[in-house]
C-alpha cells in the first residue's frame, strides 16, 4: 500500500515539474504569454519527492519484499540500520536520492536566496525542468518501486561491503556535492538569460561553497572507507568512478577561487559561469560513466545499456543547452587585459590548471572507450598514468598555493614579488634541510613531498603572523584561506607518508609469536570465532606493545555472510599522529597451527583526513562568510 | 546483455592478496616484483592490479613474474612476455603508438592552447 | 569557431553512445593469427603434450578447463558433439588427477589429449584469464578464442570456422 502511494508521489513529480519544463521551451519558441510560479512547483515537488523517498525508506524497513529493489538489496537477518541505508546502496534508491537532493537544493534557494523573485523564478524553471528529466529517467527506467508476483520471501542481502558505516553515509554527502551542483548550473545559465549583471555573483556563492563541501567531505568518506575496509592500506586507486567524483570537485575548486575575485572585483564572470556550467556536466558524465556500463570500474552499478542511452541524452541534452545559451549570450564581461604576475593572473593560471588536469584525469579515464571506438584497440589507463602526470603537476599548484597570497592585484613585478617573500624563501629552505634530516634514510620523492607540504602550512602560517605583526585583525577571508590551504599541506604529508613510506610486514606467524615492526611488538595471540547477526566471523587477536608494555589489543576479521555467502576483511587499526598500525588476518596455514597475517605501519596516515577536515573547515568559514554580507 | 561471466573467481574485494610464500627471499628482487605488479592489470577483476586482487590469475602471474626476475629477466622483458601474451589491456600504462598517442598529446596540447588564448595580447 | 565547439561536442557524444554497445570486460586474444606457443607438458594419460601434436592436424580444438569449474560443466555436451567432427584436445588448469578422472568418467570425455597444467603457468603461456577458455587452430596457427561456455548457439559458429576448407 505504502510503496503504491510512493510511486503515486513520483507520478506527481513528474507531471508537476513538466510544467516548468514545458515552459522552459515554449520560452524559447514564442516569447511567454503568461509566467507560471516556478517557486509553487518547486515547493510541490520537493514535498512528492521527499514523500516518495518515505514511502521507499518505510518499504526498506519494514523488509516488503514485492519491491525487487528490496529483495534485491536487503534482507530481514539485516540490521536496521543497513536496512535504511540500502535505500540508496542500489541503482533506483540512489536515483531517488539524486531526484531528492536536487528538489531539495530547489526548495532551499527558494526558501533563503536573496535574489529577486522574478530572478528567482527563472533559476526554478530551470531546476525543475532538470528535475523533470531526472524523475522521467527514473519512471522510465529505473522505478524503484517496480514489483514482481511472486514475490520472495526472503531478499537476496545487502552488498556486505555496503555494509558499513563510512561506506552508508558516503553516497549522501555525495550527492548533496553532486547534485548541488545542478543549482549552480540552473543560476548561471539563468543569468545568461537574464542578460548576465554582477549581482548574480553574490546569488551564487554560498551555493558553490556548501556544495564544494559536501563533495570534498563525500570524497574524503569514500576514501577514508576504502583505507579501512579493502584491507591493505590504500586510499586512492584511480578507478573511473573515483576519478568521476574528482573532475567536478577540480573545476568546482577553480570556481572557488573564481567567485571570492569574481564578487569583489567584478572580473572573472566568464570563468564563473563557464566553470558553473562545466562542473556540472561533470557530474553528469561521472553518473553517466559510473550507471551506464561503458567502463569497467569497481563502483559500477547495474551495467544496463538502455539506462545509459537514457543517461546520455539527459547529459548530452543538458550539456548542450547550457553551453547553448553561454555561447548565444557571450557578451564581453571582464577584463581582457591580464598580465601573468599579478593576482588575477595567478588565479588565472591557477583555472588553467585545474582545467587542465580535469582534462587530463578525464582523457585517461575516457581514452580506453575512444580507442575502443576509434581504433577498435583494448587498452588500460590506470595508476601508473595517473600517477606520472599528478606528481609533475603538483609543483606549479604548490608554487601558485605560495606565490597567490603574495601578489599585487592589477601587475606586479616578478622580481619585486620574490623580493616580498624573501624571508619565507629562507625559511623554506631551513625547513627542507630540517625534513630531510628527519628522513635522510627514505626515498627522494617523499622528502620532497612532504617538505612542500611543509612549506604550505608554515606560508600560510606566515601570512597570519605577517597580520599580527602590524598589529591588524585577520580578515575573515584569509582565515578560510589559509584553514583550506593548510588542509592540502596535511593531504600531501598524509598521503605521501601513508604511500612511500609504509612499511610491511606479511607472513605466516604462529599463535604466540611475537613480531616487531616500528617500535611496536605485535604478538599474535590467536583466532576465536564470533556470530555476528548476519554473518560468522574469524576474528584474529593481537596485543600491541610498547617497550614491554600493552597498549591495545586489535581484532581484524574475516566475515563470511550468511545471505549471499561473500566474504569481507575487516581491518583492525591503531591510529597515532605519527601513522597507523594496520593489521589484517588471511587463511590458516595447511599445518593449522599458523595463520597468514598482514601488518603494515602507515606513516601519518591520519593526517590525510584532518586534512580533509581542514579543507572542509575552510570551505565552511567561507560559506558563512558569503552569506553574512550584504 | 552481459555475456556470461564464467568461472572467474571473483571475489568481492577480498583484496589483501599477497601470500607469505609467494614472497621473494630477495628483498631487492621481492620490490622489482612488486614494482612489475604495479603496472598490471588484473584481467577479471575492476580495475585492480595484479598485487592486490585475490583472483586466480591474479596470483599465477604473480608467480610467474617473480619466476622470471629469479631467473634474471630483466623488468622490460618480464612485461614484454606478459605483453604479448594477454594484449595492451594487461598493461596499466598503454605502450607508444599511433592509437594511444592521444592518451599524452591531448592534455598537453589543452594546456598550452588554453594558456596562450587567455595570455595573448589583444 | 562556435561551430567547430559543437562539431567536438556531438562527436563526444556520438563515441560515448557507440561505446555503450560494447562490452568492456571481453578481453581479445593476442594469440590470433600467430604460431601456437611451444610447450611440452604431462598428460593426464603419462605421455608428453607438446604443441607438434596439434600441428599438421589441419583444424583443431584446445579447450582449457577443470573439473572444479562448473561452467565447464555445461559446455560438455558441446564438445562432444564437436569431437565427433573436429579433434578436441584439453588442458586441465590445477586439476588433480583424482578430481579429474571421476569428472570425465561421470560426463563423458571429447578429448584425444589431455594436458595437465598443474601450477597454472601453461594457461599464461596461451593468454587463458578464465575457465573456460576454447581455441581454434589451424595449420599451426591460432584463429579463434572463445571465451566462457561454448553454448548451443555457439556451436554454429564452431561449425563453421572449423568446416575443412
Amino acid at each position: 500500500m505504502i510503496s503504491e502511494i510512493g510511486f503515486v508521489f513520483l507520478t506527481l513529480t513528474l507531471v508537476i515539474s513538466s510544467f516548468s519544463f514545458a515552459q522552459l521551451i515554449y520560452s524559447h519558441i514564442n516569447s511567454r504569454l503568461f509566467v507560471l510560479n516556478h517557486l509553487k512547483i518547486t515547493n510541490l515537488i520537493f514535498f512528492f519527492t521527499l514523500s516518495s523517498f518515505i514511502s521507499l525508506t518505510y518499504s526498506f524497513l519494514i523488509s516488503d519484499f514485492s519491491l525487487n529493489v528490496v529483495a534485491q538489496n536487503s534482507n530481514s537477518q539485516l540490521p536496521i540500520i543497513y536496512k535504511f541505508t540500502g535505500v540508496w546502496g542500489n541503482h533506483e534508491g540512489s536515483i531517488l536520492l539524486w531526484l531528492l537532493v536536487m528538489t531539495f537544493f530547489g526548495f532551499l534557494f527558494s526558501k533563503n536566496s536573496s535574489a529577486t523573485e522574478e530572478f528567482k523564478n527563472n533559476v526554478l524553471k530551470i531546476q525543475n525542468s532538470l528535475c523533470f528529466l531526472v524523475v522521467s529517467f527514473i519512471i522510465f527506467t529505473s522505478n524503484p518501486f517496480e514489483k514482481s508476483f511472486p514475490y520472495p520471501i526472503e531478499g537476496g542481502d545487502l552488498n556486505p561491503l555496503l555494509q558499513d558505516p563510512g561506506l552508508a553515509i558516503h553516497p549522501p554527502f555525495l550527492y548533496l556535492g553532486y547534485v548541488g551542483f545542478s543549482i549552480i548550473y540552473s543560476i548561471s545559465v539563468a543569468a545568461l538569460s537574464d542578460g548576465v549583471k554582477n549581482y548574480f555573483i553574490k546569488i551564487l556563492k554560498p551555493w558553490v561553497f556548501i556544495s564544494w563541501i559536501f563533495l570534498t567531505c563525500g570524497i574524503g568518506l569514500g576514501s577514508w572507507w576504502a583505507y579501512y575496509e579493502l584491507g591493505w592500506g590504500g586510499f586512492w586507486f584511480w578507478d573511473p568512478v573515483e576519478n568521476a567524483s574528482l573532475l567536478p570537485w577540480l573545476t568546482a575548486s577553480a570556481l572557488l577561487h573564481t567567485i571570492v575575485v569574481a564578487d569583489k572585483k567584478k572580473i572573472f564572470i566568464n570563468w564563473t559561469i563557464i566553470l558553473s556550467i562545466l562542473t556540472f556536466i561533470l557530474s553528469l558524465l561521472g553518473t553517466f560513466l559510473v550507471r551506464s556500463g561503458v567502463l569497467v570500474s569497481v563502483h559500477a552499478f547495474a551495467n544496463d545499456p538502455t539506462r545509459g542511452v537514457y543517461i546520455l541524452l539527459l547529459l548530452a541534452s543538458i550539456s548542450f543547452f547550457g553551453i547553448f545559451k553561454y555561447i548565444n549570450k557571450n557578451t564581453q564581461l571582464g577584463r581582457t587585459d591580464i598580465s601573468m604576475i599579478s593576482r588575477e593572473g595567478m588565479i588565472s593560471l591557477n583555472n588553467i590548471f585545474m582545467l587542465s588536469l580535469t582534462f587530463t584525469i578525464l582523457v585517461g579515464t575516457i581514452y580506453p572507450l575512444f580507442a575502443s571506438v576509434l581504433f577498435n584497440s583494448k587498452i588500460s589507463v590506470g595508476a601508473p598514468f595517473f600517477n606520472s602526470i599528478l606528481m609533475p603537476v603538483m609543483f606549479p599548484f604548490i608554487a601558485g598555493m605560495i606565490i597567490g597570497p603574495y601578489t599585487k592585484w592589477g601587475k606586479d613585478d616578478l622580481i619585486v614579488l620574490l623580493n616580498r617573500i624573501k624571508i619565507l624563501i629562507l625559511c623554506f629552505f631551513i625547513i627542507s634541510l630540517l625534513v630531510w634530516y628527519l628522513n635522510y634514510k627514505t626515498p627522494i620523492l617523499s622528502i620532497i613531498f612532504i617538505a612542500l607540504g611543509c612549506w604550505i602550512i608554515f606560508s600560510s602560517l606566515f601570512e597570519v603572523f605577517q597580520f599580527i605583526n602590524k598589529k591588524l585583525r585577520v580578515p575573515k577571508k584569509i582565515f578560510a584561506q589559509i584553514t583550506a590551504h593548510i588542509g592540502i599541506g596535511l593531504l600531501i604529508i598524509g598521503a605521501t607518508g601513508s604511500s612511500i613510506l609504509k612499511q610491511e610486514k606479511i607472513q605466516f606467524q604462529e599463535v604466540g609469536q611475537s613480531l616487531k615492526i616500528k617500535n611496536f611488538d605485535v604478538e599474535f595471540l590467536g583466532v576465536k570465532k564470533i556470530e555476528g547477526p548476519n554473518y560468522i566471523s574469524q576474528m584474529g587477536v593481537f596485543s600491541i606493545k610498547k617497550q614491554g608494555e600493552q597498549i591495545k589489543i586489535l581484532r581484524p576479521e574475516k566475515r563470511f555472510y550468511n545471505a549471499g555467502k561473500q566474504v569481507t576483511t575487516e581491518a583492525a587499526i591503531h591510529s597515532s599522529i605519527f601513522g597507523d598500525l594496520y593489521i589484517a588476518i588471511g587463511d590458516v596455514h595447511e599445518d593449522k597451527t599458523k595463520w597468514t597475517t598482514r601488518i603494515w605501519f602507515n606513516p601519518f596516515t591520519i593526517w590525510i583526513w584532518i586534512g580533509v577536515f581542514f579543507l572542509a573547515l575552510g570551505g565552511s568559514l567561507s560559506f558563512l562568510n558569503s552569506l553574512s554580507r550584504k | 546483455m552481459i555475456i556470461f561471466i564464467f568461472f572467474m573467481n571473483i571475489i568481492l574485494s577480498e583484496a589483501v592478496a599477497i601470500e607469505p610464500n609467494e614472497i621473494l627471499k630477495n628483498k631487492e628482487l621481492e620490490a622489482q616484483a612488486r614494482a612489475i605488479g604495479k603496472e598490471l592489470r588484473c584481467l577479471v577483476c575492476q580495475n585492480e592490479d595484479i598485487q592486490n586482487s585475490n583472483a586466480d590469475i591474479a596470483k599465477d602471474l604473480r608467480k610467474i613474474v617473480r619466476i622470471k626476475l629469479e631467473k634474471g629477466e630483466s623488468k622490460k622483458e618480464i612485461i614484454d612476455f606478459i605483453h604479448s601474451k594477454y594484449g595492451d589491456f594487461v598493461l596499466f600504462s598503454p605502450p607508444f603508438r599511433f592509437d594511444t598517442v592521444g592518451l599524452w598529446l591531448l592534455p598537453i596540447s589543452f594546456f598550452i592552447l588554453l594558456t596562450f588564448y587567455f595570455f595573448r595580447k589583444r | 569557431m562556435k561551430y567547430f565547439l559543437f562539431c567536438v561536442f556531438f562527436f563526444c557524444i556520438y563515441i560515448l553512445y557507440e561505446g555503450l554497445q560494447k562490452d568492456p570486460n571481453l578481453v581479445p586474444s593476442n594469440l590470433i593469427s600467430k604460431e601456437i606457443p611451444e610447450f611440452s607438458i604431462e598428460s593426464l594419460q603419462g605421455k608428453n603434450f607438446t604443441n607438434v601434436d596439434l600441428e599438421n592436424k589441419g583444424v583443431v580444438i584446445l579447450n582449457f578447463f577443470a573439473s572444479w569449474c562448473p561452467p565447464c560443466k555445461i559446455e560438455h555436451p558441446q564438445l562432444l558433439q564437436l569431437s565427433n567432427i573436429i579433434p578436441v584436445f584439453g588442458i586441465a588448469k590445477k586439476n588433480k588427477k583424482k578430481d579429474l578422472l571421476p569428472w570425465l568418467e561421470e560426463l563423458g570425455s571429447p578429448y584425444e589429449v589431455i594436458g595437465m597444467d598443474h601450477n597454472g603457468l601453461q594457461s599464461i603461456n596461451w593468454g587463458v584469464y578464465g575457465l573456460p577458455e576454447t581455441f581454434i587452430i589451424q595449420d599451426g596457427l591460432v584463429k579463434y578464442r572463445h571465451v566462457g561456455p561454448i553454448l548451443e548457439r555457439d556451436l554454429e559458429i564452431f561449425k563453421n570456422l572449423t568446416r575443412k576448407e
